[in-house]
């Protein structure tokens, strides 16, 4: 453990004054230089985030991209459309690469703060829009271009898509939803609703009661 | 040319792969805390966190294709039998425990996890309590399975293609379709 004026801390306010692109509050510095103190080994994950912010910043380099995005690995991007990242996006790569593909005259649009594990794919024809805060699991495909029902495809904000599952074309997801793993969602999910299931069914048992059997079987 | 010519070269290569398979394995598994003897490693293996992973005698991990991924948390073990076979892509996530019978297999891209990761109602906070997972004696997990929290695979179960189990399966039975439902080995082939 180091205290307030380690070398290192003082290397990432350099680091993060010279950024430009994430001019980050005082507070925010604040946060940082808490959890490096809490890290473990504070160079590896100092040099880590630097590498990964830089990344980010090449792989969507012609793109539109907002402040503080994160690669942890490699993203294979095909985009010959309109890209639109968010603030503080998050792209975890430890096993596979994600993979984004936009077509001519489509357009991919994603919110602050939505993390993707690794593997995701996300394909536009027309359009495919991602909200804020989203959770979208490894292996998991996002696209519209499917041939059953063409259509632009809308995930709207604090949705948790699970490992695995697919997606649709024509398809909304409500806020707050959850889509579990495994399954492919074929019509739209209102609102705060548990989907599973291949084609995915509305569950009529509520997350918290989920939760609380979840709880229960744990003891 | 000779008809054995070919024949010994593959013999000798096979030779040569085997045995590089294991000192692969002593590389890629150093970080594990008991690895038995006989063991292979092809590709990558990608072993992530603080707990303990027991590799038993004879197991077969096979990342050519796409990353073997294990990832157990502080305090967590994941234990593999003798024989054990993982097949490309699979990953096991233990936050407490996942313990794998002898001689099973678990097929390209499944996925064995004894913890959601994410409570429902409250996604952004910590882990919800984890389930250990305990899979059986030669079991055959499928593609693209997966394997939640609670799940307890009994004995020479099959596991079809995309399943997916949270709850306990009894010996010497397929689990087939979404929602999954069980049958008969027989009727299942």
């Amino acid at each position: 453990m180091n205290n307030g004026t380690s070398p290192i801390l003082k290397l990432v306010e350099l680091l993060e004054k010279l950024d430009r692109n994430s001019r980050r509050s005082l507070v925010k510095l604040h946060s940082l230089a808490q959890k490096l103190q809490n890290q473990q080994h504070p160079v590896q994950w100092a040099t880590a985030r630097v590498a990964t912010h830089t990344r980010a910043r090449w792989i969507f380099r012609h793109h539109q991209m907002g402040k503080g995005v994160v690669a942890e690995g490699p993203i294979i991007l095909r985009a010959k459309g309109e890209l639109v990242i968010g603030n503080r996006v998050v792209f975890l790569g430890y096993a596979l690469p994600s993979v984004i593909i936009v077509h001519p005259q489509a357009r991919i649009e994603v919110g602050d703060g939505t993390g993707f594990n690794f593997g995701v794919l996300l394909e536009a024809s027309q359009q495919v829009k991602i909200g804020r805060n989203c959770l979208i699991g490894s292996h998991v495909r996002l696209a519209d271009c499917g041939p059953v029902k063409p259509g632009p495809l809308v995930i709207e904000d604090n949705v948790w898509i699970a490992h695995g599952a697919i997606i649709e074309s024509g398809v909304t997801i409500g806020q707050g939803a959850v889509v579990g793993a495994g399954s492919v969602v074929t019509k739209d999910v209102p609102p705060h609703c548990l989907a599973l299931g291949n084609p995915a069914k509305i569950m009529s048992i509520s997350m918290r009661t989920r939760d609380q059997l979840c709880f229960d079987r744990a003891k | 040319m000779s008809r054995s010519f070919p024949a010994l070269t593959n013999r000798v290569s096979n030779k040569l792969t085997n045995t590089c398979a294991s000192l692969h394995a002593k590389y890629k598994l150093r970080s594990c805390a008991s690895v038995g003897s006989g063991v292979r490693v092809r590709g990558t293996v990608i072993a992530l966190g603080d707990g303990e992973i027991h590799v038993g005698d004879g197991v077969e991990i096979d990342g050519s294709m796409a990353p073997i991924y294990l990832h157990v948390l502080r305090g967590g073990a994941i234990i593999l039998g003798q024989d054990v076979c993982i097949r490309s892509g699979a990953s096991i996530h233990a936050l407490q425990r996942v313990e794998i019978g002898p001689c099973t297999t678990l097929g390209e891209f499944s996925v064995v996890r004894d913890n959601h990761g994410h409570s429902l109602a409250n996604r952004h906070g910590d882990f919800p309590p984890s389930i250990p997972v305990t899979l059986g004696k030669a079991c055959d997990i499928g593609r693209r399975a997966i394997v939640l929290p609670g799940a307890s695979i009994g004995d020479g179960a099959q596991l079809h293609p995309g399943v997916v189990v949270s709850r306990q399966v009894p010996p010497r039975v397929a689990v087939v379709g979404s929602p999954p439902r069980i049958v008969p080995l027989e009727e299942a082939l």
